[in-house]
């Protein structure tokens, strides 16, 4: 693998995120076939080349083959450029969130809200609906849902949750106020706009009209980062009697709030 | 028959259970689609789903048993009929609930053929449908109630006891070995096809139940009980492996003649595959060992996201908290310039090769040094060292003074001392060597030369007796 043939690669995986090496080739770009041949025929030490060069720029190359996980033809394999939680990638732009959530509006705290609240309840339809641990990579082929289930599921997160608050009690939380003055057509109107961000950024792949499914890429970047991300905020959130002081700790750790901060920070 | 049914009898409790419902699971919707009635391109809807019969299970476990009784009877006396009541009394000392009747109820349906209609597909002719009878797993005896198991019926037993148990590798690559020696590559080819297939599915399994244990998700008590058993299992099917290569190996070595047109080099391949992949097994073991040392002890549920959505509701984390973890696990896509791969070409320098230094050589003008003369200075000398030797020895200061130290005007030392200290070049008598301490300077061309007496004496025969070594 030349210098010239690393920067093809360093670049094409930034941009998609994964490289396939399949042996029927079917709907696979020109550019990633040739690719992909590059990298088959390099040698180790090219290979650790190049994982280095990924992890100067906040990524892990992780190689998948068909021993690895289901859903990988026998003789393949895929690339795949993983964002690492200890340090934070340059090259990847996560702030055309609220742009593309509400770009009308330009409420950007709404628009956060609404995809927090969504990406929450998408994440319980992948895992929590199936008995499945954040860990548990091998389950992404079957972790699959309708637009319909989506929206549904939002609903009754709000109908049945959000809307039987004490509203006395939340006058500060602008999360119930955003999710309380839904009307109608929002639950829909959002649940597009998240479904559409999450495919374009590699999460979802939309597999026919109306029905998602969790990408490869997705349940490798929660399975080696969901420890050092979500679960602290999962033991803060946890009513159990096992984890107070934990929970403390990490409340103290994670957030370190001061008292007169804005509510419009606050998602 | 009465002793082979008392046999029987003494060893059925050391006999592997026989099941037949796997050959029921795969066989039970291909029979439906046997019997369907549906013509083409009717709705695609299946809804025939009814099952005439009791739905007890009771014949089928009778014919469990028949087949397996019928098994052990044909073993016990070399395909020979057993007779009805044989059949019986063995079938009842298992089930006891089963009546002779309802046993030979059992038989004769086992034995009766039923005609399959197979759809026959040729690469060059039309196809055409062809009527197979040859299904009924128990033969019965003309003129007589006597059965045994009929050739399908071997062939049931057979695919139902095939254990694919990964525990069982090792016996699957010894024949892999085996067809290797024969030089049968379609086998072969077949034999690890399905090792690695097999080992695929294990492996797949095992991750599964990595990810669980390490997600704190699993029990430790589900996890395998014989860890070690198997890991040890593993190491050794990585030496049968191995063997399996070298046979590979000496194949492509010999360039031996092999009927099969299956190429050796696709076998190679796919031997080193499994190879790394039983290696890779094994150590997959180990980690799983290690992690349900850690694990909890009981299974815990998954975490619930829908109960962070409610809770975030209530107390919203701050906004930056948020944006850290939706940047490292939620939706991103490129952005700004990216590096391409031109970026590169200019940073990195190509590697420049040295350009070899030539070497001139010119072994006309190449003079030999007089220490690599030896030869050469013996046979100028020699004459005159002999006869030194025969009128009372050669002294090295005296050789000196007689120029015997130098060769066409270079200095020759070292031809001296090397004749002095090895004689047997040059001498064929017993000779001695006697070192003197006593010290003194000679000028050779080009040489200043400090040296100790050394003398050189055609052997006494005490000293012959004394030593063997002339020095």
């Amino acid at each position: 693998m030349t210098p010239y043939e690393m920067g093809r690669i360093s670049s094409f995986l930034i941009k998609h995120r994964k490289l396939e090496d399949r042996a029927d080739k079917r709907g696979l770009q020109r550019e990633e076939k040739d690719l992909a041949l590059v990298l088959r025929e390099a040698s180790i030490e090219n290979i650790r080349d190049l994982e280095e060069l990924m992890s100067g720029q906040g990524f892990s190359l992780i190689t998948l083959n068909s021993f690895d996980v289901p859903g990988i033809g026998h003789g393949s394999r895929v690339y795949l450029l993983a964002r690492r939680a200890d340090s934070l990638c340059p090259l990847l732009d996560p702030g055309r969130l609220a742009e593309r959530m509400d770009p009308s509006n330009g409420r950007a705290t709404a628009a956060k809200i609404w995809f927090t609240q969504i990406w929450l309840i998408h994440l319980d339809l992948l895992y929590t609906q199936r008995d499945r641990g954040p860990h548990e990579r091998h389950k992404w082929l079957d972790a699959s849902f309708t637009r319909d289930m989506l929206e549904q599921s939002v609903r009754e997160h709000i109908n049945g949750h959000v809307r039987r608050l004490n509203p006395a009690e939340l006058a500060s939380s602008e999360v119930y106020e955003v999710l309380t003055s839904e009307k109608g057509a929002d639950i829909a109107r959002y649940t597009k706009r998240f479904l559409d961000l999450m495919c374009e950024g590699g999460m979802l792949d939309e597999r026919s009209d109306g029905v998602y499914r969790q990408s490869l890429l997705s349940a490798v970047e929660i399975k080696e980062n969901f420890d050092r991300t979500l679960a602290p905020l999962m033991v803060v959130g946890s009513d159990s009697p096992a984890a107070p002081q934990l929970a403390t700790v990490s409340h103290t750790l994670l957030t370190r709030r001061d008292d007169n901060e804005e509510q419009g920070s606050e998602l | 028959m009465a002793h082979v049914v008392q046999t029987f009898l003494k060893n059925l409790q050391f006999m592997h259970k026989l099941d037949l419902s796997p050959l029921l699971k795969v066989t039970a919707r291909l029979l439906d689609l046997h019997d369907s009635r549906r013509a083409s391109g009717e709705s695609p809807q299946y809804q025939s789903e009814d099952r005439p019969g009791l739905g007890d299970g009771r014949y089928l476990a009778m014919a469990q048993e028949v087949l397996d009784v019928l098994q052990v009877f044909g073993i016990a006396s070399g395909d020979e009929y057993s007779t009805l009541s044989s059949i019986q009394q063995a079938v009842q000392e298992r089930l006891k609930w089963a009546i002779d009747l309802d046993i030979e109820y059992v038989l004769n349906v086992l034995a009766r053929p039923t005609e399959l209609r197979l759809l026959h597909t040729d690469d060059e002719a039309p196809s055409h449908v062809i009527g197979d009878k040859e299904t009924a797993l128990v033969e019965k005896a003309a003129h007589v109630v006597e059965f045994r198991l009929s050739r399908v019926g071997k062939t049931a037993l057979s695919i139902a006891s095939d254990n694919m148990d990964i525990a069982y590798i090792e016996g699957d690559v010894t024949k892999l070995i085996r067809a290797l020696d024969a030089g049968r590559l379609t086998s072969a080819l077949g034999f690890v096809d399905r090792l690695l297939m097999q080992l695929r599915s294990e492996q797949l399994s095992l991750s599964a139940l990595i990810e669980q244990t390490s997600g704190g998700r699993k029990a430790r008590q589900d996890v395998f009980a014989d860890l070690e058993t198997h890991r040890e299992t593993m190491r050794r099917t990585v030496v049968l492996i191995e063997e399996a290569r070298l046979k590979v190996e000496a194949l492509i070595r010999r360039d031996v003649p092999v009927e099969d047109d299956v190429p050796i080099g696709l076998i190679k391949a796919k031997i080193k595959e499994l190879s790394g992949g039983v290696v890779r097994y094994g150590r997959e073991l180990s980690r799983l060992a290690e992690l349900s040392m850690h694990s909890a002890q009981s299974s815990v549920q998954a975490p619930s996201f829908r109960e962070l959505a409610q809770q975030w509701v209530k107390t919203p984390p701050a906004s930056n908290q948020v944006g850290l973890v939706l940047s490292i696990v939620g939706p991103v896509v490129a952005s700004g310039i990216q590096p391409t791969g031109t970026d590169f070409t200019g940073l990195v320098k190509a590697r420049v090769q040295q350009a070899a230094l030539a070497q001139n050589i010119e072994l006309d003008g190449f003079e030999v040094p007089p220490e690599d003369r030896f030869l050469e200075w013996l046979s100028l000398n020699q004459s005159t060292l002999e006869k030194r030797l025969q009128n009372g020895g050669v002294d090295l200061f005296a050789a000196l003074r007689e120029g015997l130290g130098e060769m066409d005007r270079n200095a020759a030392l070292n031809c001296l001392v090397t004749a002095l200290t090895a004689p047997d070049e040059w001498v064929n008598e017993p000779v001695q060597a006697n070192l003197d301490r006593s010290l003194a300077r000679s000028h050779v061309p080009g040489l200043e030369a400090l040296t100790s007496s050394l003398t050189l004496k055609r052997a006494s025969n005490e000293a012959r007796e004394d030593s063997h070594d002339p020095l």
